[in-house]
């Protein structure tokens, strides 16, 4: 036992510094590492469970976009279509405006065109009257009673405008 | 005895005993205590150092370290299962110790710093203050008693007393015997195997101090040392398995 250097205390001694060694490194490595192993592996979970939730967020958003999208074009598109029938509207409208405005304007035209040719027939039959009235008077050199020759005259001019 | 001196090396000396280097009060510390204290005090330091400011994302030291204390953990969990967070410290410090212990003593100035004195007789004695750990049956035995402990400790735990006297009777009652020597050998052969290797390993690099050879061996002890870390650990792990197997098995199978 000597020669092989075996010895009660010595052997004890090694059990103890062996045993205080593994709760040295059970404090200092072993605990702090393999607890961080842990919390590392439900980070890296967390983390999936975090991108899993986003994405389908992002899905859900994306779905809500596609479909306000569609919604806006189809609103653009109405507004466009609408667009495209008020102007017509409005231009059948001024179409038909224009058109009553000038047969307005043609019928004024042609009333005060027949008033005044009214008129002027009726001036032109006074000065008829009177003018033949004063070359009759002349012609005869009489004493005619003006008023009645007028009155004749008048008479004939009818006549005569009845005829043309 | 001279060890060397037997095999024809005179003047060389190394003892299979440690030398004593100091005492402390009643207790005599003897080289290869005070080298177990320098393997401790440089995996606690280096621990400390590692876990000192702990990042989720690591860097350095911390990763060296994780992946150590990893790869560890998965062997053990492979073999025990759940039951890995008990066991683990006892059996990841069983690698650590002994991988550092042995590649320690390759260093230069192991069993070549040192003193030489007198010894009771008078001759001149040479006693070198750095020697392996493992290089002394004092500091097997007690790794293997605590392997020894664990193993049935973790059969007890798992079986229940009467269940692991039942496991130990397994297969056939009268086995009984040849099992419990068969358990009692595991810590012998543990230690015993650990010893030689080291302690051989020790001798040889002395008797190759010669260049590049000595460089050759130098690297096969490098070899050597994790093979022997492993080997301890290895079997540690798997009789312990072992031991905790089958608990279920005894439920109906031994009415």
């Amino acid at each position: 036992m000597g020669e092989l250097g075996l010895n009660p205390t010595y052997l004890a001694f090694q059990i103890v510094n062996f045993l205080l060694l593994v709760f040295l490194l059970h404090r200092l490595l072993y605990r702090p590492i393999l607890n961080m192993l842990d919390q590392r592996k439900e980070r890296i979970r967390e983390g999936q469970e975090a991108a899993e939730r986003a994405r389908t967020e992002a899905e859900q958003l994306r779905a809500g976009f596609e479909k306000q999208l569609e919604e806006s074009r189809a609103h653009a598109r109405k507004i466009l279509d609408d667009a495209a029938a008020a102007a017509e509207r409005l231009r059948e409208e001024s179409v038909a405006n224009a058109r009553d405005e000038a047969q307005r304007i043609l019928d004024r035209g042609r009333e005060e065109l027949r008033a005044e040719m009214a008129q002027a027939r009726r001036e032109l039959r006074q000065e008829v009257a009177t003018l033949s009235v004063v070359v009759a008077g002349k012609l005869i050199q009489s004493s005619l009673d003006t008023e009645k020759n007028r009155e004749l005259a008048a008479r004939l001019i009818a006549d005569l405008g009845e005829q043309s | 005895m001279d060890f060397l001196e037997i095999i024809g090396f005179k003047g060389l000396h190394i003892s299979l005993a440690a030398e004593p280097l100091f005492h402390i009060g009643p207790i005599t510390i003897t080289n290869t205590i005070f080298t177990a204290w320098i393997v401790m005090a440089v995996l606690a330091v280096v621990s400390f150092l590692a876990t000192r400011k702990m990042q989720v994302v690591p860097s350095g030291l911390q990763n060296f370290a994780e992946a150590v204390v990893e790869m560890l953990y998965d062997l053990v969990e492979s073999v025990v299962g759940d039951r890995a967070r008990k066991v683990f410290p006892l059996i990841a410090t069983f690698f650590i110790f002994i991988l550092v212990a042995n590649w320690m003593g390759i260093l230069p100035g192991f069993n070549s710093i040192g003193v030489w004195e007198h010894d009771y007789e008078g001759h001149e004695l040479f006693i070198p203050i750095f020697r392996a750990a493992n290089s002394d049956l004092n500091m097997t035995i007690a790794m293997a008693l605590i392997a020894f402990l664990l193993i049935h400790a973790g059969g007890l735990i798992v079986h229940k007393p009467l269940g692991y006297l039942k496991h130990l009777a397994g297969p056939l009652p009268i086995l009984i015997l040849i099992n419990v020597a068969i358990e009692s050998f595991v810590p012998v052969s543990l230690s015993v195997r650990l010893f030689g290797n080291i302690f051989a390993g020790e001798v040889l690099l002395l008797v190759m101090r010669v260049p590049v050879v000595g460089a050759a061996f130098m690297v096969l002890e490098v070899l050597f040392g994790l093979i022997q870390a492993l080997i301890f650990t290895m079997l540690t792990l798997i009789f312990l398995g072992l031991a905790m197997s089958g608990e279920h098995e005894h439920d109906g199978a031994h009415a």
